[in-house]
């Protein structure tokens, strides 16, 4: 099938039936009713969208990968892309799906347009918009990088869209533009919130830029919180966020044996408070989900996909120490008072993730349940079992990761 | 030759001054930091422990060839002060290339003698590099530990002594590696106490950076000095990130301090993991010193040490010029209250086990 074939035409997605969502049977072959442009695809939730995308439409899905150039990007899409569905076991179905329906081009988020204005692949017009390209960085000397991705990098997805007259903008953003706030953290602009980092930064100006989109041009603001694995298989393919942190305490556990053997038995304090809750949603339940808002042609505005029922830091951080084999930590909240030095160098560790795990924040999801109606899948449990899965999963990664680290005796 | 002898220690205990001192004997190859060099200062443990058949090609990268961390260390001008090897001039090696691990201290060490100067050292080092290259490149497939055993002899009959005393910085976080790997070695292990140890380690730029690579090696999941795999980078600090090898900033690295609390932490750690493989050796194979008797009587200690190295009757002329190599340790430096207890608490475990020694 010609692109300009696939690329004819415009309104809604174009859903699958239930059988082909199923697997089935092939998805017939038809021209696509509906275009789609994804930034990110080779990230975790690009790759969970385009998948949801393939298995839940007949869509046509153009996907923008660095590489330095076409052949290249298409490689490393694919690549990427069969990781993300051997992670989510979803079969050499929707790998086929993919070759067939997905075309790849290069581009770049921090030049003008993403580089691809004159490409003769990217032709509007576009129905859906999916800007999830982003920076995940933290630290300060990754600021420019980070400013790059996420601020300019979505002016300049912006500048693309509005040339090929996309339909809807959907930003990935990150529930987390909530900053400093506490307490219920409304669907609504972000606008003047104080945020605890590069990264939050980043992304409360990015949504504010989206401000200047065109007359017409319906935008989205998708916030998901803190993203895992997903559900059934607990894998994920990229580990900032959740596994960031339990990367961090992994690491801090394996200097202190390469210092002391038996150090990691020593109880510590740890500048968290047990009883706040860390909103974490599976890859799969956000894919679902934005998927579920373009299908039901939910209107501009915020959104966000968070949990209904997110487990506290105590339990999940209590289940990561368990599975590190580390002594069960006294949680302190904001009190650093008389730290050790193992305390305070945990602490200064963990500075990216402290906000995250010493205030409460409770998302409404009322502008998205509105949407989705009845029709809402209920949340997976994320009770001890299940966050210990998800831990295990990563664990098994890391291990196998660090088999050849060198001894310390 | 006879029973292999190490002479262990968590590092900074003053152990070099035993080298110093063998070094002078008229019977005793003085083998001074061959593990510490060989195994790149710990980074390369495991393959210098290997039980083989390792060739004689992975025995010369392991000894003939400039080592990453080390390398990057004379590039840098932050070489630490046991390395003897003075690189560039009418030397062999230069800062840019390298020094071979067996070059960086332990052939100035054997071939310069006493009163050489480390110019003079390194030029003699560098007389007997291509007779030790010859040796180890024609080395049949064998462990290890056989290769250095036969290598250590080697060095001793070409410096016309009839036993070997290899001592390295530090080695006693792998005398357990010792012990199965030397089955019939005896051991001489010097304590401090490990306040002043962890102070020295502190200002220390081997000990240093040992700390910084331990760090960024649990952060990156590789060693960053043996491979150049950086998928991990975002998750170093800013206050880390000078130290990669390919972003090395010299000056941040001269006035970094490893923090006190660590060092005791570790001090205590390999007392521990040390005193424990030792204890499990039959006594007369273990000959434990302390560094603060050795200095306020030098020559009971050295004759003790010379007594369990050599059945000879100890050397009256050498135990005199031994001894007066001792120097009264330096004045502990003022320390914070704050600090001073912290690293009382993280040498704690230590002290009590050191406390117990004979």
């Amino acid at each position: 099938m010609d692109l300009a074939a696939l690329l004819a035409g415009r309104g809604p997605t174009n859903p699958a039936s239930q059988e082909e969502r199923q697997g089935l049977y092939p998805p017939v072959m038809e021209v696509p009713r509906a275009t789609h442009l994804v930034t990110g695809a080779t990230g975790f939730i690009g790759g969970a969208l385009v998948a949801e995308l393939l298995q839940r439409t007949r869509d046509a899905i153009v996907v923008v990968v660095r590489g330095e150039n076409d052949a290249a990007a298409e490689a490393r899409f694919h690549a990427a892309f069969a990781v993300a569905c051997r992670a989510y076991q979803l079969g050499e179905g929707v790998l086929d799906e993919a070759r067939r329906r997905c075309r790849v081009v290069a581009g770049d988020i921090t030049a003008p347009g993403l580089g691809v204005e004159r490409h003769p692949n990217v032709v509007g017009p576009i129905d859906q918009f999916w800007h999830s390209a982003a920076s995940l960085r933290y630290e300060d000397r990754y600021r420019v990088e980070i400013r790059n991705t996420n601020v300019a990098g979505t002016v300049h997805a912006l500048e693309l869209a509005s040339q090929l007259g996309a339909r809807c903008f959907n930003y990935v953003s990150t529930a987390y533009v909530a900053g400093t706030r506490t307490g219920e953290i409304l669907e609504t602009a972000a606008g003047e919130a104080r945020t605890n980092n590069e990264y939050e930064r980043s992304k409360c100006d990015a949504e504010a830029l989206l401000a200047a989109a065109p007359d017409g041009m319906r935008v989205r603001l998708i916030r998901p919180s803190v993203v895992i694995g997903h559900s059934r298989t607990r894998a994920a393919t990229s580990f900032s966020g959740f596994y960031g942190a339990l990367r961090q305490f992994a690491q801090f556990g394996g200097l202190l044996e390469r210092m002391q053997p038996g150090l990691v038995q020593t109880s510590l304090r740890l500048g968290a408070a047990a009883d706040v809750t860390i909103n974490l949603i599976p890859v799969d339940r956000v894919a679902a989900e934005l998927v579920d808002l373009a299908e039901r042609d939910a209107p501009a505005g915020v959104y966000h996909l968070t949990h209904r029922r997110p487990p506290t830091v105590g339990a999940v951080v209590r289940r990561m120490f368990a599975e590190l084999g580390f002594a069960e930590p006294v949680f302190s909240g904001e009190d650093r008072e008389g730290f050790t030095y193992l305390e305070r160098k945990l602490d200064q560790q963990l500075r990216f993730f402290r906000s995250y795990m010493g205030t409460e924040k409770l998302f409404d999801r009322t502008r998205v349940d509105g949407v989705l109606g009845a029709d809402a899948a209920p949340d997976v449990d994320l009770d001890d079992a299940e966050i210990t899965a998800h831990v295990r999963w990563y664990l098994g990664v890391l291990r196998s990761e660090r088999a050849n680290l060198p001894v310390a005796r | 030759m006879s029973a292999p002898v190490f002479i262990v220690g968590t590092g900074r205990c003053g152990s070099t001054l035993l080298s110093n001192a063998i070094r002078v004997h008229p019977r005793l190859a003085s083998l001074s930091e061959m593990l510490t060099t060989a195994t790149d200062l710990g980074g390369r443990i495991a393959a210098c422990f290997d039980a083989g058949p390792v060739t004689a090609d992975a025995l010369a990268t392991l000894l003939l060839v400039p080592p990453p961390k080390q390398t990057l260390m004379h590039r840098n001008g932050v070489s630490m002060d046991e390395v003897l090897y003075r690189p560039g001039g009418s030397a062999r090696f230069s800062a840019e290339t390298g020094v071979p691990a067996i070059l960086q201290t332990t052939l100035p060490h054997l071939a310069g003698g006493p009163g050489a100067d480390p110019a003079e050292a390194t030029l003699a080092a560098d007389a007997v590099f291509d007779e030790v290259a010859r040796f180890v490149r024609t080395r049949p497939p064998a462990p290890m530990a056989a290769h250095l055993a036969a290598l250590f002899a080697w060095l001793a009959r070409r410096f016309d002594r009839s036993r070997w005393v290899e001592r390295s910085g530090g080695s006693l976080r792998i005398v357990q590696r010792l012990a199965d790997a030397f089955p019939d070695a005896r051991f001489v292990h010097l304590v401090r106490d490990g306040r002043d140890v962890a102070r020295s380690m502190s200002r220390h730029a081997g000990f240093k950076l040992m700390f910084i690579a331990a760090a960024l090696t649990e952060i990156l999941g590789v060693d960053p000095f043996e491979s150049a795999d950086r998928r991990y980078a975002g998750d170093i600090p800013d206050e880390l990130a000078g130290f990669l090898p390919e972003a090395f900033d010299a000056a941040a690295f001269h006035a970094y301090r490893a923090p006190l609390a660590l060092c005791g932490l570790y001090w205590s750690g390999e007392i521990l993991a040390g005193t424990r493989a030792l204890a499990a050796l039959p006594p007369d194979r273990v000959l434990t010193l302390r560094y603060e008797a050795l200095a306020a009587r030098p020559s009971d200690e050295l004759h003790r040490l010379a007594g369990f190295i050599d059945p000879e009757p100890v050397d009256g002329a050498w135990l005199a010029r031994a001894a007066a190599m001792v120097r009264p340790p330096a004045p502990r430096p003022a320390t914070d209250p704050a600090t001073q207890r912290e690293l009382d608490q993280a040498c704690a475990s230590g002290l009590a086990v050191i406390e117990t020694l004979s």
